[in-house]
């Protein structure tokens, strides 16, 4: 079985899969027992798997093991409730999450798009985040929780 | 009048009549072109004349009984995808045909008595696709592409309506068309009909093997081809001078399949041709996708494998026609990092999001094969319009064991479709695309 | 601390008892309940424990669905024994543990599932301060409560924990216990923050997608190509190249695949070759209110009748009638349904995200034949679910295939399952009927209502159909006929709900059901009446609700909006704004909400874009306005979504609009702006905001489009298609 070296949240991981066309998702899920990135449609049309690969946000239900190069930062990279990073600190004060599903999505397309725009307006938020879906309609406090972020620095 | 005004006169009327002459014929050379398959030199027999009979069905459903034939004809026919809206029920029609001048909808071709073909005696089957009548007299809109299925045999037409008889009728009225004056006068259909639809069965040409003959009848009669992928005249009849050479449907762009080396499918090997009918994809070349996969999924792929051999056999000798705005395609593999475009950070930006993982920085595809872009066509059309398509509709599912291609349609603004069409066009391409939010709008709207 | 879902705390519970999920079982027929813990309404000890330290647990039958109840709860509790927030924990939805509060929905959760805890916290109080009083020998009245512990005079203290003995709090629910003062509230009626949202925020919390047990396999469910066909042959052998597949499963036409790892599943599911039969069961979808029309009318249920109604519609100077229709809506949960089930020994364990695990625990034991004390249904938190969506149909789908392979079953439902297969909101067809009489009165009101009969039962589970096993299942659309009648004082009014015998697909309740279409018509048609009568639709709502509180709210969305200075868009213009109204007393007897819409509308290309909505809400109660808040805003934007764009697309064979491109959801550029006034009444009853607000977006953004351009719209969804045809037909 094919093996592939990850680094996933500053850690060296060996992937021992059979299939290098699964989807990175699965791996961190399963094998690593990860909460963050989430199964949302297999399809990247709702952005709940995203993760970090060097800082870029991806979506993980589409990215094949085989051809992960670079470092895979989850959301529990990102910060944790002892320490967390600042976006997801924002999240929290603006109590941005209704059902939660799809907050793993919002945190780290949001953390990327802030790395590259620091300080957007609201409306380049929305475009940003066009294609991140939410169904409970949590919409109106996760754009301020990313302006709120993105003044905190 | 006096003799002067008299040789004026005759004089002008000469001249009237040199030009409607030369008008004439003019207007005669562009509607007039060569048949199907007039390009291929040899003599022509009517069907069936000692022993030239390419019609049927192959070798191993000789013993088939008339209907199973019938599914294999309909099959080759590709009935079902223009009569099946879009993700409907098969064969009930409704599927919209958005022209420049109002839309038509494909009618029910189940056995319904009142709302599909039910009452269709041999005569008005036969009627129907040679002639372009249907029951009642009604003169058909070549979106039905009679002037192609008028080469098919009588017999393989009634063992298609065999096949047809023996669907569950489904009650499904056919929506209305609306179409525009003067193309919603069905009359005017039957002048278009008396001069472009050669009316007669397919002529098998001594001159050429079986193989090619069958391959000949197949595009022809069966598959009509060349009603997407040969340009259209002034008349919106076929122009088979530049036959196979490639036009536009529906904001798809049906390719040049003549063997054209730079901009048709010379360079491509018999298997690879063989390879892209049968399982819809191509290395290298590319992916059948949008009205192309339909034909693949729902038609090509299951033709036998001797026939697929045959339309290899056949294609193989359209004459080369070079279209102009494709260059040979880009060969060489981009590299691992850094950019091509420089300024396309947008389109950057959403192919890292969504794309890479499946098909790479290099383009290759190194994990999933079929998601190879490097040397495929659509990458390597300036217009780039087949690649936004597939952005919006995803690929298709024939082949079970591959990974489809998600739609994207919604998910991403027209804007960052276009950024991201641009980018992979620029990056993999021979030649980067130009397309802004407005196009990309507009491609959607024709679905 | 709080815990969320906290094992350490699971296997506590209170001193008399030890909880696991490794209950020793009884064998045999009809076990008894397998646990020593109380579950009947009637007794605080199913509702609370206090741990030795300290810690309270809360049983709750109503679960959080992402709405915050859990946090909303553990408010309550925390005020009324006067414990410290950190120590409460709330345990959901456990058929073993936590008491049969009905399902959670109908936005009830506070207003019945809250009331029962403050209760049950109140008796505690009161029995433990007696204990107290006892011990310290003075008057219970002399104490006071402060952080779990009891304070005496001369500072005497003890904690409550240790007050437990020896009754424990095996004690009976006592109606006239005192309940806690509003102006002594600590926690209820602040904006507490949610006890979830930083698990949530950082990858810690555990959903039921999240949940592992040792030795579990994974699973995936292949379904017919059409609903009602039959399985005419598989071929095992085209998945047996897969490393990991471990069992193909039928049933009937069950038909799934488990393995022992995710990825294998999903391959062979997708891969397994399967010949099935046809079936074209279902209607032209362009036929559907056709369909809708002439279907077989079972019953009629007259939801309200006053005076006269069709004598005065007879007598009236002026008539008015139209229709109006919403399509059929799928849950669109982002996180697909997902359950785990094991058998061990003879007992059934089914953890999923079903908002009814009470119910689920009924309908899994009929399907296995079981008693129902042998089946234990766990909640664990999903994703937003919105009504009853394929929680409890993974569930049954788990079961099936743990029973095949002998062991503990993950099932997750792919994207095409949930949209493909769950049930859905049914299509909705209302004739509405007005008279006035010559001085301008509304004499006469009558709606016919066309909904599948049933109210909210058991939904029939899909495994269990395609397995052909009895899961109780009834025709079950959802409290449909709520909020047909209208909270207007008019004298003849009939309302009519024709119950049918059947709809396209398998029914069950989305949000607000019934109750969102209902109010659409009457308060898009009760706009119609204003404009026919030329009077404003905020003053002539003013006239014919005869309550305080309802006028209070309209008064307050009056001001919020600026209503009475708007401006008169020019209704010619390609681009004009219009601002509509609507106005709720849900189900006749609780929350009162008062909406303003403001929508820009493009008369060319026919597309319609709500900028900002005004709230005036009434709940009586507020115990979290944060978490009020949170729901308004999603009420809304969810609403809206569902408004716009969406609608099942089916052909005769199946559902065809099965991912995110075929069934689009609202984005963030098209997501409106939302003010609110929110109503505290902290003597009041808390009641529900999970719904009403939902409820009267539809006729919100049609009469704000009727004021841009003198258009309505009748057929949710507004699509800019059907815009741009009632434009036309407005021309003609």
């Amino acid at each position: 079985m094919p093996q592939y070296q990850l680094d996933v949240n500053g850690a060296a991981v060996i992937a021992t899969v059979d299939d290098p066309a699964m989807p990175l998702l699965y791996f961190l899920r399963n094998d690593l027992g990860l909460h963050g990135p989430r199964f949302g449609c297999g399809l990247g049309q709702c952005g709940a798997c995203t993760v970090h690969l060097d800082g870029a946000a991806i979506r993980s239900c589409v990215y094949p093991i085989g051809n992960v190069h670079g470092k895979v930062t989850t959301l529990e990279g990102l910060g944790t409730n002892e320490n967390p990073h600042p976006v997801q600190r924002a999240f929290i004060e603006e109590q941005a999450v209704q059902c939660g599903y799809c907050i793993n999505g919002m945190i780290m397309q949001a953390v990327a798009f802030l790395k590259r725009t620091p300080k957007p307006t609201e409306e380049e938020v929305r475009q940003e985040l066009r294609p991140n879906l939410c169904r409970c309609g949590t919409h109106i406090r996760i754009i301020r929780a990313v302006m709120r972020a993105s003044q905190a620095k | 009048m006096s003799t002067s005004k008299q040789a004026k006169f005759s004089r002008g009327l000469v001249w009237t009549l040199g030009g409607v002459i030369v008008l004439g014929g003019i207007l005669a050379y562009l509607a007039f072109g060569p048949g199907a398959t007039d390009f291929a030199p040899g003599k022509r027999v009517s069907l069936g004349t000692d022993g030239h009979d390419p019609s049927g069905v192959p070798k191993e459903l000789a013993n088939a009984t008339l209907v199973e034939r019938g599914e294999y004809l309909t099959r080759a026919a590709d009935c079902v995808v223009c009569h099946t809206a879009k993700d409907g029920t098969p064969f009930i029609g409704g599927r919209a045909f958005v022209l420049p001048f109002g839309t038509l909808y494909s009618t029910n071709i189940t056995p319904d008595v009142e709302t599909g073909i039910g009452s269709y005696s041999d005569a008005d089957f036969l009627n129907a696709l040679h002639q372009g009548i249907g029951r009642g007299g009604k003169v058909l809109y070549p979106a039905m592409p009679y002037p192609s299925y008028t080469l098919m045999s009588d017999a393989d037409a009634l063992a298609i309506k065999a096949f047809l008889f023996s669907l569950t009728p489904v009650h499904a009225p056919t929506p209305s068309n609306t179409l525009a004056f003067p193309f919603n006068q069905r009359a005017l259909m039957s002048i278009w009909s008396a001069l472009f639809n050669p009316r007669q069965r397919y002529e098998p040409n001594i001159d050429r093997s079986d193989d090619w003959n069958r391959g000949a009848y197949l595009v022809e009669a069966m598959e009509h081809c060349g009603e997407c992928h040969t340009p259209r005249n002034l008349f919106q009849a076929l122009n088979n001078r530049a036959k196979f050479s490639g036009a536009v449907q529906a904001g798809w762009r049906a390719y040049n399949i003549t063997v054209d080396r730079d901009s048709g499918i010379g360079a491509w090997s018999d298997a690879d041709i063989a390879h892209y009918l049968s399982q819809g994809h191509s290395a290298g070349h590319g992916a059948a996708s949008g009205p192309m996969g339909e034909a693949v999924a729902e038609s090509v792929s299951h033709l036998s494998s001797s026939d697929t051999q045959a339309l290899v056999t056949y294609l193989r000798t359209i004459p080369a026609v070079h279209s102009s705005d494709l260059e040979a395609t880009k060969l060489t593999a981009a590299s691992e990092r850094g950019d091509v475009a420089g300024a396309n950070l947008r389109g950057k930006e959403v192919y890292e999001n969504a794309c890479a993982g499946c098909h790479g920085w290099t383009g290759v595809g190194s994990v999933i094969t079929t998601a190879n872009l490097i040397g495929t066509r659509a990458v390597n059309d300036p217009t780039g319009i087949n690649v936004a398509q597939i952005i919006i509709h995803g690929g298709e599912h024939y082949a079970q064991e591959q990974t489809a291609m998600p739609s994207f349609d919604t998910v991403y603004s027209d804007g960052d479709v276009a950024a991201v069409a641009n980018y992979v066009t620029a990056r993999f391409g021979a030649k980067a695309t130009q397309l802004n939010a407005a196009d990309v709008a507009k491609l959607r709207s024709l679905d | 601390m709080n815990a969320v879902i906290d094992r350490r705390r699971f296997l506590k519970g209170t001193s008399a008892l030890i909880v696991s999920f490794a209950i020793p079982l009884t064998r045999g027929r009809a076990a008894p309940t397998s646990s020593a813990k109380p579950v009947d309404l009637n007794t605080v000890e199913s509702f609370l424990a206090i741990a030795a330290d300290g810690e309270v647990t809360v049983y709750s039958g109503k679960v959080d669905l992402g709405t915050g109840v859990r946090t909303a709860l553990a408010q309550i509790v925390a005020d009324e024994l006067d414990v410290a927030f950190p120590t409460v924990a709330v345990i959901q939805g456990d058929t073993d543990l936590t008491p049969d509060q009905g399902p959670t929905y109908g936005s009830l959760s506070i207003q019945n599932g809250g009331t029962q805890l403050r209760q049950a916290a109140a008796t505690a109080r009161r029995a433990l301060l007696q204990e107290a009083g006892k011990r310290f020998n003075v008057d219970p009245e002399s104490l006071r409560i402060a952080d779990g512990i009891v304070i005496g005079p001369g500072e005497k203290r003890v904690p409550l924990q240790a007050l437990i003995a020896p009754h424990g709090l095996h004690i009976k629910m006592d109606k006239t216990a005192p309940l806690k003062s509003p102006t002594d509230f600590k926690l209820v009626g602040h904006p507490v923050q949610r006890l979830d949202i930083p698990d949530k925020v950082t990858g810690r919390f555990t959903f039921m997608q999240d949940f592992k047990i040792p030795g579990m396999y994974h699973g995936r469910v292949v379904r017919p190509p059409a609903m009602g066909a039959t399985i005419v042959s598989i071929d095992e052998s085209s998945v047996a190249d897969i490393p990991g597949i471990f069992k193909v499963v039928r049933q009937e036409n069950f038909l799934g695949v488990v393995a022992t790892n995710e990825w294998a599943a999903i391959k062979a599911a997708r891969q397994l070759s399967v010949k099935w039969s046809e079936w074209l069961g279902l209607p032209d979808q362009r036929q559907l209110w056709e369909h809708v029309r002439h279907t077989k009318i079972v019953k009629d249920d007259v939801t309200s009748h006053t005076g006269d109604s069709a004598h005065a519609l007879g007598d009236a100077a002026h008539r008015i009638a139209a229709t109006y229709d919403f399509a059929i809506h799928t849950h669109g949960s982002i996180g697909p349904s997902c359950a785990v089930a094991h058998f061990e020994d003879d007992r059934l364990i089914c953890w999923s995200a079903s908002q009814a695990t009470h119910n689920l625990r009924k309908q899994l034991a009929a399907m296995f034949s079981l008693q129902d004390e042998q089946v234990r249904c766990v909640y664990i938190d999903g994703a937003g679910c919105y009504g009853r969506n394929g929680h409890e149909d993974a569930a049954a789908d788990a079961a099936l295939l743990a029973r095949a392979v002998n062991a503990p079953v993950r099932v997750q439902w792919m994207r095409e399952d949930e949209h493909g297969w769950d049930p859905k909101g049914p299509p909705t067809l209302l004739d509405m009927r007005a008279g006035l009489d010559a001085n301008g009165k509304i004499s006469a009101w009558e709606s016919e209502l066309y909904i599948p009969d049933g109210m909210a039962g058991f939904v029939a589970l899909v495994g269990a159909d395609l397995a052909k096993l009895n899961s109780l299942g009834t025709l079950s659309p959802g409290g449909v006929l709520n909020d047909l009648a209208i909270p207007y004082a008019i004298d003849n009014v009939k309302t009519t709900a024709h119950r049918l015998e059947s709809t396209p697909f398998k029914p069950a309740w989305i949000r607000s059901p019934g109750r969102m279409q209902n109010s659409f018509a009457n308060e898009a048609f009760f706009d119609e009446i204003a404009a026919h009568l030329g009077i404003d639709p905020l003053e002539v709502r003013l006239q014919y609700v005869h309550d305080a509180r309802g006028q209070e709210v309209l008064e307050r969305v009056a001001t919020l909006s600026g209503w009475r200075h708007r401006p008169k868009p020019d209704r010619h213009a390609v681009t004009s704004v219009g601002r509509g109204l609507a106005y709720v007393k849900y189900e006749l007897v609780r929350t009162y909400v008062a909406l303003v819409c403001e929508a820009e509308v493009n008369r060319k290309t026919g597309e319609i874009t709500p900028k900002k909505f005004f709230v005036a809400h009434d709940c009586g109660q507020i115990i979290n306005p944060d978490g009020l808040r949170n729901q308004i805003e999603g009420n809304i934007v969810q609403t809206v979504s569902r408004v716009m764009r969406e609608e099942l697309l089916f052909n005769r064979s199946r559902v065809t609009s099965v991912d995110w491109a075929s069934y689009p959801i609202l984005q963030f550029p098209q997501v409106p702006e939302v003010v609110m006034d929110l109503i505290d009444r902290p003597n009041e009853v808390p009641w529900g905001a999970g719904e009403p607000t939902a409820a009267l977006v539809p006729a919100a953004i049609s009469n704000a489009v009727f004021d841009a351009t003198g258009v309505r719209l009748r057929s949710v969804p507004f699509t800019p298609d059907k815009v741009k045809a009632a434009i036309a037909r407005l021309a003609d």
